[in-house]
């Protein structure tokens, strides 16, 4: 893994995804502006989503069904009626289509009950808030990706094995505008490389997630997806039990996602219907753990913004020194609460590494093994903080800090607040598809049942 | 229909061995409640045409949010483009079943359409049931969910079937969150969503359920933990449409088997070998796939591939025996049509081979839930849906459930918490030793089943008769 994205003032031009339509989108835009000018209500907000992609998938050393194009732009209106909001999602960009979409929203709130956490518009010197910012792209055309895969289909076959994922870019816009003048736009531009790779025992799988194919280092990473799928075959099994483990990022990302999701809306926690909250002003995590959200850090860059609103995405603490700091909150529950610069849920996710590799903390592991992944995690217990979920695409076996061949997968039943308190080593963050995490190396992961593969 | 059969005609001239068109509008009201407030609304409309081409051995598949035929015939040409693509490195062929050609028509009969509903009558019907709820003991919170849908397609290809379908749906739920006893706990009333009109949400009783989970929430919180060891489990018909669904309709998806979803969704353990010769489940277990099902979120009438919806076994007598496939496929496996069972969620989206509607037959002896339960000493009755997971090739399988009630000498004595149990799932359908007669036979369904990447969501209906199922793991939650 290895994606690194550089933040700049100046986008340049491709000629990949992200072109399509434009001229229609324009004339959306200009319709849409026309309606905000004379609004119905004092409360009209229009989103404008733009999707456009490439995305083939492969499966088999071959592109499969799954080679297409999908453009998709989409209008979501949302107009406030006396403590009321309603709503119309339209792909229909006509100027009939626009039209409907804001009668239809407004009809809709005026039919809905009184919402007690009714928010008016967005302002312009609230919007002004959001910190902005363009990404520096680098645009791939589709005979570059469809060559790409060519030579990985080659490669995984010259070593007698097959492979299966996904090589897709993407562009995708939102423009929000309101009837008090707030026009926000962001776009972003990424390509996305999954790749699996099988033996006939077992699989292993990498992703490469950046803005530009320039920086995928495609020696190096064809080699280690060779080099470690060849390892995984022949999975041992073993009894589960308690172990070590070292997490890959993904693997950390996935789990710990789920965690924050569950827990760390502030409202929740307020009313007492969290795991947060019986944890509130005790450790939740070893106390080297800072887990944040910051829309532009160059690692891992966001929405600066929500594209429902307008609303600024703002940068907060969620867990720091181990301990609680804050959650997220809706703009209803921030004003109640009088706080300032939070987000509705975390626009990217943060959690702080270090400059170890991962084989440093597979060298300081004596018996333990490595995961790459999870997969269908979901919550066990939600006031326990206790989640399952099984190992897929590489569990290797660690011995004296050398990783030492593959075990069959586990399943766990595991309490990601004491998983977080018994973290014994942080390594270096990468990007991936939740946000930037690190490798950790965590004692006594509770694996309860094994499977057949 | 003739924008479509124009560009079918013009796609013929390109040399293509197959192409398909399908212009599709799909339509979701969509509301969630929190206590007495719509927590959100959306109403969404979206519509365009998805043109799939099969050029030599490769597929491409474009798709435009416009009808109008110059944009139609742009995104055929794209399609055609990377079908070029990804035929000139294929290593394989694609030899596609034969299907009849279709000129047809198919409509879920409805009497009321929900699109035609104010969104206040809605609401008024959730908010008074979750009123109902907020005034149970320890309640903190009552939430519920209302969604219709109305999909209408136009469907031609170049074997000369031209078919319209207009289908409506309809699924509902209200839930109670009590906290007590350091403990927050739910219930659920979910009542099985349907291809049906608004009528069906109109009859259902959502205030007079609400009592009944309110207090089951609260109990639940001061429910004793179970005992972990091997248990005897009767599962009521929700919580087996879920185990059913993970366990038998994923598995065997025949894409997945031949590792179209290896990348994503995963594998399955269900192999080609093991056709007619498999032992999946005890002599009890009987899976039926029925896309032809009244009122079935999967019945269609033609699938996004222009093939007749069907009903066949996926598992008789015990042994596994068949597989829901597509037309590229079902020919691996010596079929020779196509089960009817691809479908796909938005215009922008490729058909792929979907959980069919499937459901677990009844008993053939006279057995009722009361007798069953009469009939097992020592055992947990577990109703609804709570924690699932599997593992990628279908084997190793985690669930919960919504409400877990202790049986004792024949009888159930009381509510018991944090109860999961696991399996490898054809060990667990094997272990399945009483399945109750077709009295106790209730559906259910989803509207949300992920597959496929981009990730498409697919709806189907489940069912069953409540079953006992002897000497399976039960851990406690904790």
């Amino acid at each position: 893994m290895s994606n690194k994205s550089t933040l700049t003032e100046k986008p340049k031009k491709g000629t990949g995804p992200g072109n399509r339509g434009a001229a229609q989108l324009e004339v959306a835009k200009t319709i849409i502006r026309k309606r905000l000018k004379k609004p119905a209500t004092d409360n009209v907000c229009a989103c404008l989503f733009e999707e456009d992609m490439h995305f083939i998938r492969f499966s088999n050393n071959e592109v499969n069904r799954e080679n297409l194009r999908k453009a998709l732009n989409t209008l979501i209106v949302n107009v406030g009626y006396q403590g009321r909001i309603g709503n119309f999602q339209t792909n229909d960009l006509s100027e009939e289509g626009v039209a409907h979409a804001f009668a239809r929203a407004y009809e809709n709130a005026k039919l809905l009950p009184e919402d007690p956490e009714y928010m008016p518009a967005i302002t312009k010197d609230e919007a002004a808030q959001a910190r902005l910012y363009k990404l520096e792209t680098h645009a791939n055309t589709s005979g570059q990706r469809y060559d790409l895969l060519s030579r990985i289909f080659k490669e995984i076959g010259r070593n007698g094995l097959s492979c299966a994922g996904t090589l897709s870019s993407s562009f995708n816009r939102a423009t929000t505008l309101n009837n008090l003048g707030v026009e926000l736009s962001h776009e972003e531009q990424t390509l996305g490389l999954n790749v699996t790779a099988m033996t006939n025992s077992s699989s292993y799988k990498d992703s490469f997630l950046d803005t530009d194919l320039s920086r995928f280092d495609e020696q190096a990473f064809l080699r280690s997806l060779v080099e470690k799928t060849k390892l995984s075959e022949n999975p041992q099994h073993l009894p589960p039990g308690r172990f070590t483990v070292v997490l890959s990022p993904r693997a950390v990302g996935e789990l710990v996602m789920f965690m924050l999701w569950y827990n760390f809306d502030r409202k929740a926690i307020d009313e007492k219907r969290t795991a947060i909250f019986p944890r509130l002003g005790t450790r939740i995590a070893d106390e080297r753990i800072r887990i944040h959200v910051h829309p532009q850090h160059p690692d891992c860059p966001a929405f600066p913004f929500s594209p429902t609103d307008g609303r600024p995405a703002g940068s907060f603490d969620m867990i720091k020194d181990g301990m609680f700091v804050d959650g997220w909150y809706s703009r209803f529950y921030e004003k109640k609460t009088n706080v300032k610069e939070k987000g509705r849920w975390p626009s990217n996710v943060l959690f702080a590494g270090t400059d170890r590799s991962a084989e440093e903390l597979i060298a300081n592991v004596d018996d333990g093994f490595y995961v790459n992944s999870f997969w269908y995690i979901r919550l066990v217990d939600l006031m326990d903080g206790i989640f399952t979920g099984m190992t897929r695409d590489g569990v290797f076996l660690i011995k004296n800090g050398k990783l030492c061949g593959s075990v069959k997968n586990f399943r766990f039943n595991q309490n990601v607040f004491a998983m977080l308190m018994n973290v014994l080593a942080i390594g270096q963050t990468f990007r991936t598809e939740y946000g930037a995490f690190p490798f950790l190396t965590v004692k006594d992961f509770n694996f309860v049942s094994g499977t057949e593969f | 229909m003739e924008k479509l059969t124009d560009l079918i005609g013009y796609l013929k001239k390109q040399g293509v061995r197959f192409a398909d068109a399908r212009e599709h509008l799909f339509e979701e009201r969509s509301l969630r409640f929190e206590d007495r407030r719509v927590a959100h609304l959306n109403e969404e409309y979206t519509n365009g045409v998805g043109v799939r081409i099969l050029f030599g051995n490769g597929w491409g598949y474009g798709s435009t949010p416009s009808t109008a035929p110059g944009c139609i015939r742009e995104a055929a040409d794209e399609a055609l483009e990377m079908a070029k693509a990804a035929n000139a490195r294929a290593i394989g062929s694609i030899d596609l079943c034969e299907e009849p050609c279709h000129i047809a028509t198919f409509e879920t009969k409805i009497e009321e359409d929900p699109f035609q509903v104010g969104v206040d009558e809605i609401a008024n019907a959730i908010i008074t049931a979750n009123d109902e709820i907020l005034k149970g003991k320890d309640i903190i919170k009552a939430y519920g969910m209302a969604v219709f849908r109305r999909m209408k397609k136009r469907y031609a290809n170049t074997e000369g079937s031209e078919i319209r379908t207009t289908i409506y749906t309809t699924l509902s739920e209200i839930k109670a969150l009590a906290r007590a006893n350091d403990e927050v706990k739910e219930r659920t009333f979910a009542p099985p969503p349907m291809n049906a009109g608004y009528e069906y949400f109109r009859n259902t009783d959502f205030r007079g359920a609400a009592p009944r989970i309110a207090a089951e929430a609260r109990e639940h919180c001061f429910a004793k933990s179970c005992e972990d060891g091997e248990q005897t489990l009767i599962l009521d018909p929700e919580h087996l449409s879920l185990t059913m669904h993970e366990s038998v309709g994923h598995p065997t998806e025949l894409d997945r088997v031949l590792g179209y979803e290896e990348s994503c969704a995963g594998r399955s353990f269900v192999t080609l070998d093991k056709l007619r010769t498999f032992r999946y489940g005890s002599e009890l277990v009987d899976f039926v796939a029925d896309n032809t099902l009244d009122r079935g979120l999967a019945t269609y009438g033609y699938d996004d591939e222009g093939v007749e919806c069907q009903k066949w076994h996926i598992i008789k007598d015990g042994i596994f025996v068949g597989y829901g496939a597509n037309r590229e496929v079902a020919g691996r496996i010596g079929l020779k049509r196509a089960t009817g069972t691809t479908r796909a969620t938005r215009y922008c989206d490729v058909p792929i081979v979907r959980i069919p509607n499937l459901y677990l037959a009844p008993g053939k002896k006279q057995l009722s839930l009361a007798d069953l339960i009469a009939d097992t000493p020592r055992g947990i009755y577990i109703e609804g849906m709570g924690s699932f997971s599997i593992d990628q090739m279908r084997l190793n399988m985690q669930f919960g459930g919504d409400a877990f009630w202790e049986i004792k000498d024949g009888r159930i004595v009381g509510m018991l918490k944090n109860v999961t149990y696991n399996a490898i799932s054809y060990e667990f359908w094997r272990k399945c030793d009483a399945i109750c007669d077709e009295r106790e036979f209730k559906r259910h369904g989803f509207i949300s089943c992920g597959k496929g990447d981009p990730m498409q969501l697919a709806q189907m209906s489940h069912g069953a008769s409540p079953a006992r199922f002897r000497n399976i793991t039960v851990r406690r939650a904790k």
